[in-house]
């Protein structure tokens, strides 16, 4: 059988092209997983925080009873409950200033609890309270998961971002809309997160 | 030269002595870290308790061992306890973070594992729940369970009173509580589909062996080729084995004859002889018990057992006495 020159060629550019497509066509479904992977782990991130949230009011009002004479810091944590829960982050069109402010937000909620905390040290009776210890207990075992979520959230955006710049991808990444992702930074407030005694 | 050790061993009694005990000691004072903690799940489905310390009475591993067996077998709760003296960094929460992820405690749709750590020299401790465990037991019981019954012991340095509680506590925690078997009962649990597959599978195995049966008995009635008068007539058939290239086929002949001439024609049916009839039934059968039987790990026989590759969100409690 013998092939003319012309529908060789043709043949080399058709098998080319369609290489070259389904190897975009893979990545791109790679990408998709990946991105999605992302959104998932931030809103584990993102329950995690809630999590944290909604303790607090059960919290103050177990200290308040004790401690009378500290609603300064019992009010810095509900307002920094407040600004913290009013900030809702959509993954897939969060700018880099949104998550930061979400940052800040939260890592100012973790500071003012922190002062709380440190001021309980002052109440013998309030931590022999087998409600408060409780919940002391609940509020570690949440940073723990903030801390847990944090680390997957950011390994997660890691695995993205080096898809995204990688090869075949970089190219098509602007085509597809994909865009580089920022990950989760410890801010200055988040590294004084409470630190539970006992 | 045997003298010569003997007299060194009288002359220097005291160093001797005294590098025996610094031996002794420095063992003692080992301080682990998470990738050398021994894990005897791993050899025998029956000891979740890692107590290369001795730390632990045997009577006291042997009856936490018993109440965990019986935890995971009912409630398909998967365990790990761990007793050591002292441990690499001082962070129980993060060795026992580590040692979940590490060995994936717990079953992987569940998540329902559980990693306790008790450091008697550090003198700390952390209870880690699984992700799919941390609605049965949450974290402010495990605090409850602590504070009532592990930390009163631990105080007194009863390790062994401390752990075997704590665990029986949570045991009956577990078990107040239906959540965990009704989450195995759910329809799509995924086993009911590969045996209905596995079903399948058989089912048309054994439609196909029935067809090409079938077709091999049909007698096809033809006119001969030769006299064209009369129709061939079914004589005999035969099958035997024959070597093709590397494989063992199978020949099928069917062997007609010429009722008018004579003229005999053999028609020649080749097939792989990998499979027959009767066996595939029985291997469908067996397959489908595995999968049936693979629900239930660490049953059964009690060879090494094997953890499930659960996923920890870093829910439990911890602390220091």
């Amino acid at each position: 059988m013998k092939l003319s020159k012309s529908l060789i060629m043709l043949l080399v550019v058709v098998v080319g092209i369609l290489s070259l497509g389904g190897c975009a066509v893979s990545k791109y479904n790679v990408l998709v997983s990946q991105e999605e992977t992302v959104n998932n782990t931030w809103s584990d991130l993102q329950s995690s925080y809630q999590r944290r949230a909604d303790l607090i009011p059960n919290l103050v009002s177990t200290v308040k009873g004790y401690a009378k004479h500290e609603s300064e810091t019992l009010q810095g944590v509900v307002a920094a409950r407040a600004k913290a829960t009013q900030i809702t982050v959509d993954p897939t069109k969060a700018t880099p200033q949104q998550l930061a402010a979400y940052q800040s937000a939260q890592g100012e909620l973790s500071q003012a609890l922190g002062k709380l905390l440190a001021i309980t040290e002052n109440y013998p009776d309030l931590k022999a309270n087998q409600n408060f210890s409780e919940l002391q207990a609940q509020l570690e075992g949440t940073e723990n998961r903030i801390n847990e979520s944090r680390k997957l959230y950011n390994a997660a955006v890691q695995t993205y971002n080096v898809t995204v710049r990688s090869f075949p991808m970089n190219i098509l990444s602007a085509m597809f809309g994909f865009e580089k992702k920022t990950g989760f930074e410890a801010s200055q407030e988040a590294q004084n997160a409470p630190s539970v005694q006992f | 030269m045997y003298r010569q050790v003997t007299l060194f061993f009288a002359k220097h009694r005291l160093l001797v002595f005294l590098a025996v005990v610094l031996l002794g000691t420095q063992s003692y004072a080992r301080i682990w870290k998470p990738e050398e903690v021994p894990v005897p799940y791993l050899q025998d489905a029956r000891r979740y308790v890692s107590n290369p310390e001795n730390i632990l009475s045997t009577a006291a591993a042997d009856s936490i061992d018993r109440i965990l067996f019986a935890l995971e077998r009912d409630k398909g709760v998967q365990t790990l306890v761990i007793v050591l003296d002292k441990l690499e960094g001082d962070t129980p929460y993060d060795f026992a973070m580590t040692m979940a992820r590490k060995y994936g405690v717990g079953s992987k749709e569940k998540r329902t594992g559980l990693v306790v750590v008790l450091a008697t020299g550090d003198r700390s401790y952390q209870f880690l729940t699984g992700n799919g465990l941390e609605a049965t037991l949450p974290d402010a019981i495990i605090q409850r369970i602590e504070d009532r019954v592990f930390v009163p012991h631990l105080k007194r340095e009863d390790w062994d009173k401390a752990m075997v509680e704590a665990i029986a506590t949570i045991d009956r925690v577990c078990r107040g509580d239906d959540t965990l078997t009704k989450a195995s009962k759910k329809p799509n649990d995924g086993s009911g589909i590969w045996i209905f597959v596995a079903a399948m599978v058989v089912f048309l195995l054994l439609l196909l062996s029935i067809a090409r049966h079938s077709r091999r008995l049909k007698k096809q009635p033809r006119l001969c080729p030769k006299c064209g008068q009369k129709e061939l007539r079914w004589h005999s058939h035969r099958n035997y084995h024959a070597q093709r290239g590397k494989g063992r086929i199978r020949v099928y002949e069917t062997i007609y004859r010429c009722s008018a001439c004579g003229h005999v024609q053999t028609d020649r049916h080749e097939d792989n002889d990998d499979f027959n009839g009767g066996a595939a039934l029985l291997t469908g059968a067996l397959l489908a018990g595995m999968m049936r039987g693979g629900r239930h790990s660490g049953g059964g026989a009690f060879g090494g057992g094997s953890f499930g590759g659960g996923s920890f969100g870093g829910g439990g409690s911890g602390g220091r006495f």
